[in-house]
């Protein structure tokens, strides 16, 4: 009974959290949609995204590989050179 | 954090990594994967700050008065990290072309949603990047720890 009353209101914390940050989300992307507006077709892109981004292996892959590269970069020279830390 | 829960949040930290990283390719998913891999970065985004809960609380009680100067740094970073990647989920989530309108959701590929979207990608990009940098030494010693004691359970 107890345990289950336990969980129960872990469960409980666990849900008043994440609509604490789920809130915070809405806070944030609210002034950029107050800035921007709903989408609309006067702002309408021509191009087909879709096509656009036709998934190929040959450069997917090697997509993911120059952005995983620029990370380990970015990540590499903020500790190696600028000595970023905690 | 007790070590299953410690355990737990290191493979999530591990597997939101690669899905951002798998976000940043969208040409190897195609955009209906890119569109559903970034919903899907919501739950394990809220997993990961409920992880980080008495971090958080802590951090902002203390935050004007902390001592340490990278701590505060820290704290902010991880704002500005947050921020950035509410843009790239609401403005992906605006321009959907794919994943939204089957629910009857009206979107539209709207020129300045897109272009929100690519500018904060860039900036995520270099946040996530020194955001790693900065919390590389906890999460190198917690794979450490959770090797040794893999290597111990093998013996």
């Amino acid at each position: 009974m107890n345990e289950g009353s336990g969980r129960r209101s872990l469960t409980l914390l666990s849900l008043g959290r994440a609509f604490a940050i789920v809130l915070a989300g809405v806070i944030v992307a609210l002034p950029a949609f107050l800035w921007l507006g709903p989408p609309t077709s006067e702002r309408l892109y021509k191009g087909n995204e879709l096509t656009r981004f036709a998934p190929t292996w040959g450069h997917g892959l090697v997509q993911l590989g120059g952005e995983t590269l620029i990370s380990i970069l970015v990540v590499y020279a903020a500790r190696r050179w600028f000595r970023v830390r905690l | 954090m007790s070590p299953p829960r410690s355990r737990f949040a290191l493979y999530l930290d591990l597997w939101l990594l690669a899905t951002v990283l798998l976000l940043f390719a969208p040409r190897l998913t195609g955009l209906p994967v890119h569109e559903w891999v970034g919903i899907s970065l919501v739950p394990i985004l809220v997993l990961h700050l409920e992880f980080s809960w008495d971090w958080i609380t802590s951090t902002t009680k203390a935050f004007p008065t902390h001592p340490n100067r990278r701590a505060r740094i820290n704290y902010l970073l991880n704002w500005l990290l947050f921020i950035l990647i509410v843009l790239e989920i609401t403005s992906g989530l605006m321009t959907s072309q794919v994943a939204l309108p089957p629910f009857g959701l009206a979107t539209l590929d709207d020129r300045s949603w897109r272009a929100l979207h690519n500018q904060a990608l860039n900036w995520t990009h270099l946040v996530l990047g020194i955001h790693v940098a900065m919390n590389w030494q906890p999460l190198v010693l917690l794979v450490r720890r959770y090797i040794t004691s893999g290597a111990r359970i093998h013996e």
